[in-house]
């Protein structure tokens, strides 16, 4: 087996600035990540449960999004915010049409 | 350099020629052979290519492909925000008793864009129903039947139509069909629904009476054009989440983004990894929740396809929705001109010289740049 580490080198994004168009999108684009991920798991048979069960098939997130805590949204959001940081890093414009 | 020449004898109107199409092919042969001799050639391809593309972006405003529901005129030109899909959202949270506040609406519906000058895009119907704490479901495809069941467990109904279907003369609407093909351009409330008498009750805001009922057919025909899409709203926890995310079967993405699909699929991977370190995980052989040990903290190119395919299917799905809420992403360096333009320039080092100056030259060039010698092949 390598013995050389692993070391994940995700871009750092931090200094790429989006348009308030492209934040508003970040925010489209986070609901439907979730609404995906729970059609998702729905269609695998999971269902709503207040604590996690892998063995139940019960996920405490399998409510819409706006009835996620918080946390759920800020992650779900800023998965989609660095997507779009990541494509204007690369040199792509994401322009509305 | 002989004036107006910029390089081979091609001359300002041989290029105003190429880029209206009515060059001949010997004349286009000649521009794309002569891109890797002559930066300023280059960079009027470029420059010019740069229009192109931003008038493409123009032109594609007329017919956008997300579809969207336009505001009326003269409510946009009072500045106010009576598209007519709010103004059913408004309708809806008057019947449910929900108060609301008009300021707040015209500035969420900025904010967020939910209403722009085009109108309300189909997607952001009942985001005001949300903001008011509703709980709303979009779908397309939708039948009668959803309608009935909707309205029979006290849910709200919205539904998209084209408004000349509805209200106006069928055959003129049949006719436009054809003419500028279907298109959903106005929201009602549905109020009632009956099989028996195959009627239909709407609430219509552009409609001077406060109810309109019309054949079921008729309503049919005008629904068709959404492609039957229904905007349902209800109480928080009246009933089980049912999940809609937006469909994306429908979005064609050309090859020019494997690049970029790949790029996502990688940089998604090293975040992962990253935040799973974090968490205390580390390589092992076989996954095992207890010792925090999983097979694919390893970079991205040693995955196994299958895993690889994942990241891959979540970077196409993100591209694919951002294309569908109604933006391009565009690399100017990725048309097949620019492409061309590399090939030459990337092939620049098999050089010639002019037999009748010495200028140096690119192979296959034929017209020399120097002294427009005239190289016979």
């Amino acid at each position: 087996m390598s013995v050389k580490e692993y070391r994940p080198k995700p871009l750092e994004l931090a200094d790429v600035e989006l348009s308030d168009d492209l934040m508003s999108l970040a925010e489209t684009m986070a609901r439907n990540v979730h609404e995906q991920w729970a059609a998702t798991r729905i269609e695998q048979g999971w269902r709503y449960g207040e604590e996690r069960s892998d063995s139940r098939k019960e996920h405490p997130c399998l409510v819409p999004y706006d009835e996620l805590d918080e946390s759920e949204r800020v992650y779900d959001r800023n998965s989609a915010i660095s997507t779009l940081k990541l494509i204007t890093r690369l040199g792509y414009n994401i322009t509305k049409r | 350099m002989k004036d107006g020449i910029i390089v081979n004898g091609i001359t300002d109107e041989t290029l105003a020629s190429y880029f209206d199409g009515t060059a001949t092919a010997d004349e286009c042969r000649l521009i794309l052979e002569s891109l890797g001799e002559s930066d300023e050639l280059a960079e009027i391809m470029s420059i010019s290519m740069a229009v192109d593309k931003d008038m493409a972006l123009g032109l594609s405003l007329g017919q956008r492909r997300v579809e969207v529901i336009p505001m009326q005129a003269a409510a946009a030109a009072m500045g106010s925000s009576c598209a007519c899909s709010v103004e059913c959202e408004k309708y809806i949270l008057n019947r449910r008793g929900v108060e609301y506040d008009e300021r707040r609406i015209s500035e969420l519906a900025q904010e967020f864009n939910w209403q722009t000058e085009l109108g309300t895009e189909l997607h952001n119907i009942g985001r005001h129903l949300e903001a008011s704490g509703l709980r709303v479901v979009r779908k397309y495809k939708c039948t009668i039947d959803d309608i009935v069941e909707a309205l029979a467990t006290n849910e709200d109904v919205i539904v998209a139509v084209d408004s000349t279907e509805l209200t106006g003369d069928l055959a003129k609407a049949r006719q436009t069909d054809i003419l500028v093909g279907e298109k959903p351009d106005h929201a009602v409330v549905v109020l009632a629904c009956n099989k028996l008498t195959d009627s239909v009750t709407i609430f219509d805001p552009n409609s001077p009476n406060p109810t309109d009922t019309y054949h079921i057919e008729q309503f049919r025909d005008a629904w068709e054009d959404s492609k039957t899409y229904m905007v349902t709203a209800c109480e928080r926890g009246a009933k089980p989440y049912a999940p809609s995310p937006i469909l994306l079967d429908d979005v064609v993405l050309h090859s020019g983004i494997n690049g970029l699909r790949e790029a996502i699929a990688e940089n998604a991977h090293e975040i992962w990894a990253r935040n799973r370190m974090n968490e205390g995980w580390s390589y092992g052989p076989q996954r095992d929740d207890k010792l925090k040990q999983t097979p694919d903290m390893v970079p991205y190119a040693e995955l196994s396809e299958l895993e690889k395919n994942y990241d891959r299917n979540m970077a196409i799905d993100t591209i694919k929705l951002i294309y569908k809420l109604g933006y391009d992403i565009v690399k100017f360096h990725n048309t097949p001109l620019y492409a061309e333009l590399r090939e030459r320039l990337a092939h620049a080092d098999k050089q010639d010289t002019c037999p009748r100056c010495g200028a140096s030259m690119y192979d296959g060039q034929r017209y020399c740049d120097r002294c427009g010698e005239k190289i016979a092949k």
